[in-house]
């Protein structure tokens, strides 16, 4: 176990005690001067994990090093390299489905390898590993918690679209409760996804991962405050990005900016960060994002079709409710420290 | 009674990280500047790979390379044929390595062995995907003080032109698939200046986007 | 120079004088030792790579396929290992990646079994991987080398795998010329990856996703850099030769040039084949005679082998493979070696028949390779043979029957008829005279036996001999009885590596084996053998007596090494045992043994040459009188024969009855 503090502030922190100078603050507004993806990839219209993806090349281009991507099989990969690739300057190794971890790991000894040398300078590179949740919660589990084990330096990301989009919509282990999907239907006699779904950042903490953060395209800032953040920190770095999916979650492909917005008022999402601190193995949480009104779940559910199922069962809503209140407990601390009610009953509009 | 405080270790030159009780409150650094700045070392520039070069017949006769007698290269290479390559290396400049082979992976689709060049790729046409047409309209966009269509768009599509003042954002026809996020991100937090199939006011998506 | 290496401590010399940068690894029997090895010389910092300590083999086949991108990289396994990492292995041959494998061929199971075949080898052949099959820890270390050259040949870029048979190849001790790191640079020439991630110069995409038009055309071009391999394998070996003396091709031929009748196999068990073929070679009444040892497996040089058989003429062929067709018409080896026959000379070929052996560690013995000669013979006759493979060591279904009722009536109805025309010949059949001498020890896991089996076959080794050792391997642990073979051959212009089971000296490492009712340390001992006991308190005669020697002519010596050991503070008796050794047999001389020990033995040194000095000094056949007495308790018959009694059974009528009553 590690010992847990709580950064008194709520917000994008730049700064971190793990880094001698803050990483770049791109800001609310202003333009970005680095390029994420090319364009003409095959992703949805409207697909808010490409928009993640995006944001966290552009962030750690801004770090000014080269960018390795070991990427997993999914969505990801097949829309950026169906006989072409649009990763641009960036260099890419995708190798399979389950081992995403494995292979950033191999990018990561080969480098250090190189390095020793006397090939390449090591600092001028940064290995990024990027899989969608399928990748990491269920079938990458295995080689994501042994590269946090080991303490190898990079970063590796889970574009987080909560089931498995690119077979066509099936329950994953980070699928939410009630959630239909296509091994989890809504049936007459049990009632869509009868699991909990999993949080891969607990696990990566748990690991020994020196810096883990939610983040969500929405907030650039905050994500790409985070992906530079990652890039710098020493040892395994875990990021994971609510990525919007209109073709599973059955939303309209123009509704990002709702749909994240209602995540995170009801707290489904919650933006947060941890960073490690080795000598004493204490963990510093900061809350980046906490809403002005908290929202019922009931409002979430009602832009997705995903959810369509469980909203007519009032037990099954008030179960989803159940879940968030206990994951948002974690924050009353802060909370009550910054003047903010951390019920639910209290604040719901 | 005032809780004991402690400092968190910290690497930051700027801030300290003062815990009291479960909290942690960053504050100046007083006093000394923090850790020592570290110069950058030898290993921080970019020293990176190089890569060997993998050439055509053509490309050689096109640019002969120092250091290699390039007519015997030449005729080497016609008399294995077209799928004849030439493999130089030279990491400093000079050539180090080179060999003429034949390459079984000459595949002009794809380049050799699966294993694509990112830059030689064009980005593919995706306008067919969209149903509606998107045009910023460059008088009221606030160019590089803004750029928040970009930073929002999932296909790349909208570019910063310019600099400074004058500077507008510009949809890349080919690229945009049409999916009102910039258009959204626009009305919401910015100049409302994007314009759908030539229109500034669909009333249909803002009572939808924004209930008016 | 020869050093003693274990066929896993060769494919890690190979991987080091390769300069392996990146060697990920996950244990599994019988190939961890490699792995193991290359740690320590990593730890040690003797060897410049990284490791990474994977936590299973899917991901160390992962981290090697994506570190082969950049640079030079390598792993070991075997069985289950192997299967776990196929599912990835495809994409290095997809992406074009040179990474290196050293597999130690084990059976794959269910049920489980840790001992050798070539399932895990076969299993992986529609990989796309170039595997190589090697027959001892020498050819090991030379096509790890050998592999890297062809794997990065601008032609090839592709994996490899070099494969050596579980335990027998990976596990025992002999002699290997190590080369010296500047000539394997000079053949090796340092890696230089096509299409590197680290160079943003050029930056690339590995794995992209390709649509059936490309694919299929990418594809194509896989198969070509592959059938490549072919030749630039002939190449290596042929340069690998010019520079190191030892010349490798796709194949060996064992035999006369002119052979009528060959068997052809797969790694190392041709060492036992290379003894029966030189057995029959020239006899009366047998035609000329090869063994076909096959190296190079993927791609098969089918065009080479069948011109190779029509060359020499043959009439038949039998293919042993160490592994199973799986509802295939044929196993593998056999399989691959008809199509190359049909394709290539068609029905002027020779005849082929199969045969499955070495299945889960069965040992092919020489007396197998005497069978499938005769088999071979029968068929050239024109005698009937079975279209599906026959079986090695299977009583009820063996190659030859004599007597009808030999086997079930079933199988005499399905193979009477082949059977009454296969006829078993003696002239085939003739008891091989011992060529070698052998020496096992009876020890328990923990005493140290391999350590000093080791350390004789290094002195005998550096003294000009050839010798081998091969501990027997199992689930026993710690206390068990195990027993640790060494081989010595004295015909330095061949190589000998099977063991023909008489002992020329039996050593029990504690006296208490002789009461172990599981061994039976007299069997196999030749005539005029020697039997060494350590023991402090039994006289020669008791032991005698308690094996019922007899008037058998065995020499009985003790050797008092625990008491040599205790009085030199030493914690194991291996030393003294060692030095007692030498004096029971003296073809490796004790003097210049001696030489090697003194740079050898394991620490404290001077204790372990003291003890060595004492144990060959304090071995005796008199009758000494023994400090201490026997302890042991003398046991009863009737509490040998004692089992608890099993109680469960009886109530059972009882019970049954009172429900039929009920």
């Amino acid at each position: 176990m590690y010992k847990v503090l709580f950064n008194r502030h709520i917000g994008p922190n730049p700064d971190s005690f793990l880094l001698p100078e803050p990483v770049l603050d791109v800001g609310d507004y202003g333009a970005i001067s680095t390029k994420g993806l090319t364009s003409g990839h095959q992703g949805c219209t409207g697909c808010g994990m490409v928009t993640g993806t995006n944001q966290l090349l552009r962030a750690l281009k801004l770090t000014g090093k080269h960018v390795v991507a070991s990427i997993g099989t999914g969505c990801n990969e097949v829309i950026t390299t169906q006989n072409t690739s649009c990763w641009g300057d960036v260099s890419v190794d995708h190798n399979n489905f389950p081992n995403t971890a494995a292979t950033l790991s191999g990018n990561i000894a080969a480098l250090k390898a190189l390095a020793q040398a006397g090939a390449v300078s090591p600092k001028s590179t940064v290995n990024v590993g990027i899989a969608g949740d399928g990748g990491s919660y269920d079938i990458g589990l295995q080689a994501l918690l042994a590269w946090i084990a080991r303490g190898e330096d990079g970063v590796y990301v889970c574009l987080n679209n909560q089931a498995y989009m690119n077979t066509g919509i099936q329950g994953s282990g980070a699928t939410p409760y009630g959630t239909n999907t296509s091994t989890t239907p809504f049936g007459k006699v049990i009632r869509g996804n009868q699991r909990t779904q999993q949080y891969i950042l607990d696990l990566a903490l748990a690991a020994g991962a020196s810096y883990v953060a939610a983040a969500c395209p929405l907030l650039h800032r905050d994500l790409m405050i985070k992906a530079q953040k990652a890039a710098a920190i020493e040892g395994p770095c875990v990021l994971e990005f609510y990525s919007v999916c209109p073709e599973g979650w059955k939303s309209d492909t123009d509704v990002f900016h709702e749909i994240t917005e209602l995540a995170l008022e009801t707290r489904s999402w919650i933006l947060y960060e941890a960073e490690r601190e080795r000598s004493s193995n204490t963990v510093l949480f900061t809350l980046n994002y906490a809403p002005k009104k908290y929202l019922a779940i009931s409002e979430y559910l009602k832009l997705q079709e995903r959810f369509s199922g469980m909203r007519d069962f009032p037990e099954m809503v008030e179960r989803a409710q159940e879940i968030i209140e206990a994951r948002w407990f974690f924050w009353k601390p802060v909370l009550e420290a910054n003047g903010i009610e951390w019920k639910e009953e209290a604040r719901a509009s | 009674m005032k809780e004991k405080q402690q400092i968190l270790v910290s690497l930051n030159r700027h801030k300290e990280f003062v815990v009291t009780g479960p909290f942690v409150e960053m504050r100046e650094r007083q006093g000394s500047s923090g850790p020592e700045k570290r110069e950058p070392t030898e290993s921080d520039k970019g020293k990176f790979l190089h890569p060997p070069e993998i050439l055509t017949i053509e490309e050689v006769a096109q640019k002969p390379i120092d250091g290699l007698d390039t007519p015997k290269v030449l005729n080497a290479m016609a008399d294995i044929g077209p799928e004849a390559r030439l493999f130089v290396y030279r990491p400093e400049g000079k050539v180090t390595r080179h060999e003429i082979f034949e390459d079984p992976r000459v595949c002009l689709e794809i380049q050799r062995g699966a294993v694509i060049e990112n830059l030689r790729e064009k980005p593919k046409d995706v306008s067919g995907w969209r149903t509606h047409d998107f045009f910023i309209d460059i008088k009221g966009c606030l160019g590089d003080e803004c750029g928040r269509c970009a930073i929002v768009c999932p296909e790349n599509a909208i570019h910063l032109m310019g600099k400074g003042k004058g500077s507008f954002h510009e949809i890349d026809p080919l690229a945009c698939k049409g999916c009102f996020i910039c258009w959204v991100e626009c009305v919401r937090t910015a100049a409302d200046c994007i314009l759908v199939d030539g229109k500034t006011f669909d009333p249909g998506m803002r009572a939808k986007h924004f209930g008016e | 120079m020869a050093t003693v290496l274990a066929g896993n401590g060769a494919a890690a010399w190979g991987f080091r004088l390769s300069r392996v940068q990146c060697y990920p690894y996950y244990p599994i029997t019988p190939s961890t030792a490699c792995s193991e090895q290359i740690s320590r010389w990593v730890h040690d910092g003797a060897m410049e790579a990284v490791t990474i300590n994977a936590e299973s083999e899917h991901s160390a086949a992962s981290q090697i396929i994506a570190a082969g991108k950049s640079v030079r990289a390598g792993t070991a396994t075997s069985s289950k290992g192997l299967l776990y990492m196929i599912e990835v292995l495809e994409n290095a041959a997809g992406g074009g990646v040179p990474c290196g494998l050293f597999l130690g061929n084990r059976a794959t199971g269910a049920p489980i079994n840790i001992w050798a075949d070539n399932s895990d080898a076969y299993a992986m052949r529609d990989s796309g991987v170039i595997q190589i099959f090697a027959a001892d820890g020498q050819e090991t270390l030379d096509s790890i080398i050998q592999g890297y050259r062809i794997a990065e040949n601008l032609r090839v870029r592709l994996p490899f795998a070099v494969n050596l048979r579980g335990f027998t190849g990976t596990h025992a001790y002999e002699g290997v010329e190590i080369p010296r790191p500047e000539e394997v640079n000079r053949y090796l020439p340092p890696f230089v990856s096509l299409h590197p991630l680290f160079a943003p110069e050029k930056p690339v995409t590995y794995g992209a996703m390709l649509s059936a038009y490309p694919y299929r055309r990418h594809k194509r071009n896989q198969m070509a850099a592959l059938s490549n391999a072919c030749e630039i394998t002939l190449k290596a070996g042929q340069e690998f030769a010019e520079k190191f003396g030892r010349s490798y091709g796709h194949f060996e031929w064992i035999g006369d040039k002119k052979a009528d009748l060959v068997v052809a196999l797969l790694g190392e068990s041709a060492s036992a084949g290379e003894v029966a073929t030189r057995h029959l070679q020239g006899k009366k009444g047998i035609p000329g005679v090869a063994l076909l040892k096959i190296r190079l497996f993927s791609p098969f040089p089918a065009k080479e082998i069948a011109q190779a058989l029509h060359r020499a003429g043959t009439k038949a062929l039998v293919v042993l493979d160490e592994g199973l067709h799986h509802g295939g018409v044929l196993p593998p080896l056999a399989q691959r070696l008809t199509t190359a026959i049909q394709l290539y000379l068609g029905g002027k070929g020779p005849k082929v028949a199969s045969v499955i052996g070495g299945l889960g560690g069965s040992e092919v013995r020489q007396e197998h390779f005497q069978l499938m000669f005769n088999l071979a013979d029968n068929i050239a006759e024109g005698n009937p043979y079975r279209p599906e493979p026959y079986w090695l060591d299977i009583e009820e279904d063996p190659i030859f029957v004599e007597r009808e009722n030999q086997v079930s009536p079933k199988l005499w109805r399905k193979w009477g008829e082949v059977w009454k025309k296969q006829q078993r010949k003696e002239k085939f059949c003739s008891p091989i005279p011992p060529d070698t001498n052998e020496i096992r020890i009876y020890s328990r896991a923990g005493q140290g036996a391999i350590t000093s089996a080791v350390g004789f076959t290094g002195a005998g080794i550096q003294n000009g001999y050839q010798l081998l050792t091969v501990p027997a391997f199992g689930s026993e642990r710690r206390g068990a009885i195990i027993t640790t073979d060494t081989l010595l051959n004295f015909h330095n212009e061949r190589r000998i590596r099977s063991f023909m089971r008489a002992w020329d000296v039996v050593i029990l490492y504690d006296d208490t084996i002789l009461y172990s009712p599981e061994h039976q340390v007299l069997d196999g001992l030749k005539e005029g053998g020697a039997l060494l006991v350590n023991t402090s308190h039994l006289s020669v005669k008791k032991i005698r007596e308690i094996l019922n020697v007899g008037q058998k002519k065995v020499r009985v010596l003790t050797v008092p090494a625990e008491a040599v050991s205790e009085r030199l503070g030493l914690k194991h008796i291996n030393m003294a045992m060692l030095g007692a050794l030498h004096k029971v047999y003296d073809k490796v001389p004790f003097e210049p043994a001696q030489g090697y020990y003194e740079k050898n033995v394991p620490r404290p040194r001077e204790k372990s040459l003291e003890a060595i000095r004492l144990g060959f000094s304090e071995t005796s056949d008199r009758e000494i009188q023994r400090t201490r007495k026997e302890s042991r308790l003398t046991v009863s018959q009737e509490f040998r024969d004692w089992r608890p009694e099993d109680h469960s059974q009886e109530s059972w009528p009882s019970a049954l009855e009172e429900v039929q009553l009920g």
